[in-house]
């Protein structure tokens, strides 16, 4: 058996970059939820379509809150737990084929 | 290999069963994609915990059943891997991938327990892609983590208990909620009479029931809602609806939408073990036996996963799944299986029962079944009702031919969203006892997986 779990202290507060703004979070909180509670409604824009989409099952199922953490793509908002300093941005078009290349037209 | 047991969902079910594993002494790994174990049921629940109790605040009663779990599920001998998100599972089982802060890992398993839950009935709406549309549990989660309610003004709609629930929280966090709209109405008690007797065997799940109906909050309502459509050009601005009463429109900010919850069946699927379509519930679920076996030996689905029968059950099939392994390898005489397994199976035997009595009530409204028109049913692939029907009538009959056609279900969600629906759309006669077609075959990875991460996976044979 292990030692007894216990939580003592409360949770600290985080912050972290989406686009220009600085977002403030509960340690352990994710970054979907934490958007959400500081009024961000749309974390991407459909490539083709040019919709906007912002987080609908918060649970990991729907993709919808596909975003990009740290440079890398598609990561579910939902599902990541945030961490001091993270770069988040959103998902507005369809991405480069290679590092150097230009976006491609839409 | 390292584990007898590897058991992927760190909700009420795989907690039980890795307390159960441990207790036991079988090395139990447990998988889980959220920073911390709960599953959706007790989300984040020691992270509020310990924001209430800094505030000098404890827990509600509900809730700290779920804490206690927790704690007995982290004292216990196992193994726990948060943020491992399952990409993979091999056909029977034997294998599984998960993606752990961008890392493949690829692990040989010995008896697997999939605890992978349920999420949200998918309906679409007419404009249910616009952001601030969310699903009701959505706005719980974000409650429950952020420790935020939803802004501004807010609209409920659908039915089941977990959308007043969400209601009621919502409203006691000093949420401005403007609408509760529910397609429940007189005709669906009348229709749920019949399976009275058999949920009066669960009296406590009968009384939670009757205090989530009578103690809604003191919102606008709507009773029998037959249609709505949520209007907005980037985001929600408000809803149109129609019920047996009459129609209107409400202003809002955001729609919380719930139609009850379905399976899971993404791993089970995945593993290509035998669903069966259950009707009571409108839902595909994997073939399980009384130990939750499914058709693969060793490879057992416990909790919601299996079937919608809640977190008390989800417990009790947890732990089945365990002693029918352990007794296989010997852990455990055949005569302390019996006497352990008997009062699981007789709860469970209970908790079923009381489950018709509440997806009579809380039934999708025929209306609402089947979507039309510019409806968007694909959300990833943006694919609307129109294309789908137009794809129907000029011969596509399965999914899989919908597919192929209009790329519906091909997006990252992998037909988690849209494939209840075009099936529905394909079988007319879902409700008269037609028969749905298979669902389209689930491939990996389930996950988005960079080249890079399969290329550099780390994998133990």
């Amino acid at each position: 058996m292990r030692p007894p779990h216990d939580l003592p202290e409360p949770p600290h507060q985080v912050s972290f970059r989406f686009g220009d703004e600085e977002i403030e979070a509960w340690e352990g909180e994710t970054v979907a939820t934490a958007l959400l509670a500081s009024g961000v409604m749309i974390t991407g824009v459909r490539a083709m379509s040019g919709r906007s989409r912002g987080p609908y099952c918060l649970i990991g199922v729907c993709h919808e809150c596909l975003v990009e953490i740290d440079g890398l793509a598609n990561q579910r908002a939902c599902i990541t737990t945030v961490r001091q300093n993270m770069k988040v941005c959103r998902q507005t078009r369809l991405r480069p084929l290679t590092g150097e290349d230009e976006t491609r037209e839409q | 290999m390292n584990n007898d047991v590897v058991v992927i969902g760190a909700g009420p079910a795989g907690m039980a069963a890795a307390i159960q594993a441990s207790s036991l002494g079988l090395k139990a790994l447990v998988l889980d994609e959220q920073p911390a174990p709960g599953g959706q049921r007790f989300r984040a629940i020691e992270q509020r915990y310990r924001r209430l109790r800094a505030a000098g605040k404890g827990l509600p009663a509900s809730e700290q059943k779920g804490l206690d779990l927790i704690r007995r599920f982290r004292e216990s001998d196992t193994r726990f891997v948060d943020q491992a998100s399952v990409w993979d599972i091999s056909p029977g089982g034997r294998q599984i991938s998960y993606l752990h802060h961008g890392r493949s890992f690829t692990i040989p398993a010995n008896a697997v327990v999939a605890a992978p839950g349920a999420y949200e009935r998918p309906v679409p709406l007419e404009g249910w892609h616009l952001p601030g549309v969310m699903s009701a549990g959505a706005a719980q989660t974000m409650l429950k983590m952020s420790g935020h309610p939803v802004k501004g003004r807010i609209v409920l709609l659908g039915c089941g208990p977990l959308l007043l629930l969400t209601a009621r929280q919502l409203s006691n966090a000093g949420a401005n909620v403007v609408g509760l709209l529910q397609t429940t109405g007189p005709a669906d008690f009348l229709r749920a009479t019949p399976y009275l007797p058999a949920a009066l065997r669960s009296a406590t799940l009968l009384k939670q029931g009757l205090q989530l109906l009578t103690q809604t909050p003191l919102v606008p309502k709507v009773f029998s809602l037959t249609q709505a459509s949520i209007i907005g050009a980037d985001h929600v601005e408000g809803v149109n609806y129609r019920s047996r009463g009459g129609s209107g429109f409400i202003e809002c900010d955001a729609v919380l939408l719930h139609f009850g919850v379905i399976p899971n069946t993404q791993l089970s699927r995945l593993a290509g073990v035998a669903h069966d379509w259950n009707e009571q519930q409108e839902c595909w679920q994997p073939v399980v036996d009384a130990w939750q076996e499914t058709s693969a030996e060793n490879l057992m689905v416990a909790g919601d996963g299996g079937g919608i029968l809640g977190d008390e059950a989800a417990e009790m099939s947890g732990r089945l799944s365990i002693l029918r392994i352990a007794h296989r390898l010997g852990r455990i005489s055949d005569q302390s299986l019996s006497k352990l397994a008997a009062p699981l199976q007789r709860g469970l035997k209970r908790l079923a029962a009381a489950r018709a009595l509440i997806d009579t009530i809380f039934h999708t409204p025929e209306t609402m079944l089947i979507p039309s028109g510019d409806t968007v049913v694909c959300r990833c692939e943006e694919v609307t009702a129109a294309e789908i029907a137009a794809a129907n009538a000029s011969g596509a009959s399965g999914l899989r031919h919908l597919k192929v056609q209009t790329r519906v279900g091909m997006g990252p969600c992998r037909a988690q969203m849209c494939s209840m629906a075009a099936m529905a759309m394909i079988t007319p006669g879902i409700r008269c006892g037609q028969r749905p077609p298979p669902p389209a075959t689930v491939r990996a990875p389930i996950r988005p997986l960079t080249i890079g991460q399969l290329a550099e996976a780390d994998v133990e044979i």
